[in-house]
Parts: structure tokens; C-alpha cells; sequence
């Protein structure tokens, strides 16, 4: 086990530090800040200023050398735009994406949870069809377009909630609505097909034989089986939405991660990227261990192996 | 799974002792066109043609506006030359030719993305797979780096690099989705190289080359088959969003996404221009996945035995 926990930590490591470079090469090769920044009468010597005070007048490797120095003192520069700490920029906007991943998430693992259940305790029902028409259009319909729908709906036709913001309740509803549905889909059809093989099991029978009653086998025995094909599904789509979710970010003007990188690609403020790239890639891997780890305490044969 | 669906569409009206029998072989004759998969079918090919024929099929030419009659509502009205019947966007173009002609884009970005995807990541996992060593290692170690960072992400950088356009969006895609096509190639290479039939060709003298391309390659195809069917739709989506933000394809092509992000803006007084590209996504996705589910009931022996 500690040799598998150890394993998983060094290469997870190695993926963090993967991103950063890669991500660190792709800004570079975006384009030259000091283009966007250049004003009208500034000589030769106001540029070269600039250009030194960016750090972008060294040679590529030496940048590099000077950004892996400065990220493993936690130090990852000052945004040109901002002039502020970069790493402090990105956290700042961490709340806001942690707040749209988790609502998304928890809404869509509940909603799956009662609707797999109750179709998987009565196939053919109107209510398994109806978990059938939610995944095939769940997975059918580009979030952004649901974001747009909704917004059609619930803000320009009835004026229930405001079309965009941060900061109130009724600002998180449409986002996670629309952020919701993919996973939901997806999760519905998992746990149907999950509890409805399990069902099947001679220790259901064994605990129908004893006289249990319906809920009790479904709840406790069936759906324990669940738990880790769902534990799987939510951390992979936990890591998808961090700085994944850019295009519903753009629709509500929710001003999550991923806005902020999409801006400082635009302006390209290397600071940001840099800083933005190695907090979304940790945040991932570590999801994915803890991932990992879970199995471990839910299933009892890889506990013990 | 499917079936599920198929079956029950018309099933539940029919209480089979009151039905005389020409009523029933008419309701089996409704039941078999209503079925999704010939329904699914027959939306696909009437796409594709629409997305062949545009210039020929759609009322207008979708870049040509016509200031005069911008944000028109849908109508049939031919009073006055072609009606618009999914209405007009602000510059007065018409949003049924802007689809017709939108078909073609996301048609030829899903379809070659997940070729280009599914070839490389194949041909790439396979070979990991089957040899192991150093080149598997590192393949495994760029495989984490990829599924470290959201994918949108890392298209959305790269299309900045890059710059729009439609063979850029393809490699964009192609870039970012590769390594779901290596991961299980990889599987399946490892699986079949201790298959028996393997060991067989090899005792018989076959080189790494006739092992690879007659034994391992064929045999690993039905999943990869499988996963590319269900990426289609996706990288349609993919597609639809860079376009969406501004960083597909150049403002001179039309794409359902673009169609979308210009009716974003005018939500309030033409509902119409998003509502409609949103729903030919939709309808595609559906189809595709309809027709997916059916191939993967074929192509896996599991499930066609059930």
C-alpha cells in the first residue's frame, strides 16, 4: 500500500511538472507580451527596460531555469497587468470555481442517485424511461447551448433570475444547472446499470430470502456497490471542471479559473498561465489520488491485498 | 440498452386481445419507422446530404446578409421572395442556410478529428503496448500530463498558437484526444500479446511486424471502434465551443458554434438564432449515439449473446 501511495505521488508529480513546461513553452510561443504593452513614443531604451523588467530578455532556457527556481520557493513572478503576485490572482478565483464544481457535482450525484435508484427498482417504468430520455439528451446537448436555453427561459422570458453574476444565490442556479447535466447523464445510466447487475447477486437474493424489506435490500446491500464507479466518474469530472468549465464561465460571467486563464492567454500574462497551470494540474492529481485512496477504504479485497 | 427504448416506444397502447390482426400489423408497421435507430439513421443521411448539397439545398447564401430584414423573425410567409424559416441573425443572414452550410463544418471536424485521433493514439498504444520498456514509460508519463489539465484548456492554448481555421481546429482536437485512443490500445495490446494464437504466429516464425498488423492490430480494433463512434459527437461539441469563444474558425466560415455565439447576444430580442444551431447539435449527438450504442451491442460479443 505505501509503496503504491508513494509510487502514485512521485508520478503525479512528474504529470504537475509536465504541465507546467508544456503550458510554460505554449505562452511562450503565443506571442511577445512586450507587443501589447508598447506605447506610442517609447524608444528603444523604454522597450529594453520593459523587456528586462518582464524577465522576457533572457534566452528561453534561462527563463525557464529562473521560473523553476522561483515556483519551488513558491514564487511564481508578478503579473505584468495586475502587478500583482500571479499565484494570489489564480487562488483568488479559486473560490468561485470550487463553489460552481461542487454544486454542479453534489446536484448531479444526488439527482443520479434517486433517479438510477428508482428506475433500476422498476425497469420499464415510466421513471426508468425517463432516466433512459435524461442521459441520451443529457449527453446530446452542448452545456453552453443548455446555458443559453436557460438563460432564454429563466431570465429574458419569465424574469425569475438575474442572467449573470457573482456573488448571490440566485447566480449559482443556472451555472449548475448547465454544468450539471453531462455528469448527471452520465451518472444516471451508471448507477442503473451498476444496481441493476447487482440485483442480480446471490447475496440479494440471500437478503430477500431473509425476509428484508425492498428499501433495505436496495439501499444497503445494492447500492454499496455503486460507490466506486461513482467515486471514479465524479473525480475524473472534478478535475474536468477545474478551469474546464471556461465556456459556462463566459456565458454567466462567473469569474471562475478558467476565465482568467483565457484572459491572460489573451494578453499574455505568462505569470498567470504558469501559476494557473500548476494550481489546476495539482488540484487534479491530487483529486485523482484521493480517488485512488477511496477504492481503497470502500472496497474491502483491495484493502486488505 | 437501447432496446430498452426501441421496444417500449409504442408497446404500452397495445392491449393485445381487443386488437383485430390488420390493426396490429399496422401498429408494427408505426413501431418499425418510429424505431431510433432507423429514425437516427434517416436524420444522419438527410444531414449529410444536406451538408453536401448546401449550395444547392439552402434558400440563401449564409454569408449574404440583408440588412433590410435583419433579426426577422421565423416565418412562412412567401409573399415577399423566399421566406426566412428559422428566421434571420442581426446582419439579416439567414439562419437555415447558416446551419445547412454549418452541417458541412462540424461533420468534416468530428469525423476527421476522430480519425486522425484514433490512428495516431492507436498506432501509438499498440506499440507501447506490445513492445513495454522505456517507450511505454514515457508514453504512460505524457498520458498523466494530458489528463492533468483540462482538455478545453489545453485546445483553447494551442488554438492561440496556432491561429483559427478549420485544419487548425482538427489538430487542436487531434493534440488533445489522443491519448484516450493509446490508453486502451495500450490495454489491449498487452492483453493480446499473451494470447495464444500470439505465441502461436510467433513459434511459427512471424516477425514483430506480421504479429502486429495480422494478430494484434485486427483484434484490438472493435473497442477502439467503439470509442471513436461516441468521441464524434464530442469533438462536434469541442468544435461548437472554440467557436463559440471566438477561437475557431474565422468569422468567413460558418459553424453551428459561431451561429450560437452571435445569438448569444441578442437573447432578448431574437431567441431564434441560438435556439435553432443548438438543436441540429443536438439532434445530431442523438443520432450519433443512438447509432453508437447499436454498433457497440454488435461489435461487443458480451452483450450480443445477452
Amino acid at each position: 500500500m505505501i509503496r503504491f501511495v508513494a509510487r502514485r505521488v512521485i508520478t503525479s508529480a512528474i504529470a504537475v511538472f509536465g504541465v507546467v513546461t508544456i503550458i510554460f513553452v505554449l505562452a511562450r510561443l503565443v506571442g511577445d507580451p512586450v507587443a501589447l504593452m508598447m506605447q506610442p513614443g517609447m524608444t528603444q531604451a523604454d522597450i529594453a527596460a520593459l523587456r528586462h523588467g518582464l524577465g522576457v530578455d533572457e534566452p528561453i532556457p534561462q527563463q525557464y531555469l529562473h521560473f523553476v527556481v522561483g515556483a519551488v520557493h513558491g514564487d511564481f513572478g508578478i503579473s505584468p497587468w495586475q502587478s500583482r503576485p500571479a499565484f494570489g490572482l489564480v487562488m483568488d478565483r479559486l473560490p468561485a470555481t470550487l463553489l460552481l464544481t461542487v454544486a454542479a457535482l453534489g446536484f448531479a450525484t444526488v439527482l443520479a442517485l434517486a433517479l438510477g435508484t428508482m428506475a433500476a427498482a422498476r425497469p420499464g417504468s415510466w421513471i426508468d424511461r425517463l432516466g433512459d430520455a435524461i442521459s441520451m439528451a443529457g449527453q446530446a446537448m452542448p452545456n453552453f447551448w443548455l446555458a443559453l436555453m436557460l438563460v432564454l427561459l429563466l431570465s429574458t422570458t419569465l424574469r425569475w433570475l438575474p442572467p449573470a453574476g457573482y456573488g448571490h444565490i440566485e447566480n449559482l442556479i443556472m451555472p449548475t444547472l448547465s454544468l450539471s447535466l453531462f455528469t448527471m447523464s452520465r451518472l444516471t445510466r451508471l448507477v442503473q446499470s451498476e444496481l441493476e447487475t447487482a440485483l442480480r447477486q446471490d447475496y440479494v437474493r440471500t437478503a430477500r430470502a431473509k425476509g428484508l424489506s425492498e428499501p433495505v435490500v436496495l439501499l444497503r446491500h445494492a447500492l454499496a456497490n455503486v460507490a466506486i464507479p461513482l467515486v471514479t466518474v465524479l473525480a475524473v469530472d472534478f478535475g474536468l471542471l477545474m478551469g474546464g468549465a471556461v465556456v459556462t464561465e463566459s456565458v454567466f460571467a462567473w469569474p471562475g479559473v478558467g476565465r482568467l486563464l483565457i484572459q491572460a492567454i489573451g494578453q499574455r500574462d505568462f505569470p498567470i498561465l504558469q501559476a494557473g497551470a500548476f494550481v489546476i494540474a495539482t488540484i487534479v492529481v491530487t483529486t485523482s489520488l484521493f480517488a485512488d485512496l477511496a477504492y481503497a477504504m470502500l472496497d474491502p479485497k483491495i484493502r486488505h491485498a | 440498452m437501447p432496446d430498452i427504448l426501441a421496444d417500449n416506444t409504442l408497446s404500452a397502447p397495445l392491449p393485445s386481445h381487443a386488437c383485430s390482426i390488420p390493426r396490429r400489423r399496422a401498429w408494427r408497421g408505426i413501431r418499425l419507422s418510429l424505431n431510433p435507430v432507423y429514425l437516427a439513421a434517416a436524420f444522419l443521411v438527410v444531414l449529410v446530404g444536406a451538408a453536401l448539397f448546401a449550395p444547392w439545398i439552402a434558400p440563401f447564401d449564409p454569408l449574404q446578409g440583408d440588412v433590410l430584414s435583419n433579426l426577422a423573425p421565423p416565418s412562412f410567409d412567401n409573399s415577399a421572395g423566399p421566406p426566412h424559416l428559422l428566421g434571420t441573425d442581426m446582419l439579416g443572414r439567414d439562419v437555415l442556410s447558416g446551419i445547412i452550410f454549418g452541417a458541412r463544418i462540424s461533420l468534416i471536424v468530428g469525423i476527421s478529428s476522430v480519425i486522425g485521433a484514433g490512428l495516431i493514439g492507436s498506432a501509438i498504444g499498440i506499440l507501447c503496448g506490445y513492445f513495454r520498456g522505456t517507450l511505454d514509460e514515457v508514453l504512460m508519463r505524457l498520458v498523466d500530463i494530458q489528463l492533468a489539465f483540462p482538455f478545453i484548456l489545453l485546445a483553447i492554448f494551442i488554438m492561440y498558437v496556432l491561429g483559427q481555421g478549420l485544419g487548425n481546429v482538427v489538430t487542436v482536437l487531434v493534440i488533445a484526444t489522443w491519448p484516450i485512443y493509446a490508453r486502451i490500445a495500450r490495454a489491449e495490446a498487452m492483453r493480446l500479446r499473451e494470447a495464444e494464437y500470439v505465441a502461436a504466429a510467433r513459434a511459427l516464425g512471424a516477425g514483430h511486424r506480421r504479429i502486429l498488423l495480422r494478430h494484434i492490430a485486427p483484434n484490438a480494433t472493435p473497442p477502439l471502434i467503439v470509442i471513436a463512434t461516441s468521441a464524434v459527437p464530442q469533438m462536434i461539441i469541442f468544435e461548437a465551443a472554440l467557436s463559440f469563444l471566438g477561437i475557431g474558425l474565422p468569422p468567413s466560415e460558418i459553424s453551428w458554434g459561431s451561429l450560437l455565439a452571435a445569438g448569444r447576444d441578442y437573447l432578448e430580442q431574437a431567441w431564434w438564432i441560438a435556439t435553432f444551431p443548438g438543436l441540429a447539435i443536438m439532434a445530431t449527438i442523438l443520432s450519433v449515439n443512438v447509432l453508437g450504442n447499436r454498433l457497440k451491442q454488435r461489435l461487443d460479443p458480451r452483450s450480443r449473446h445477452l
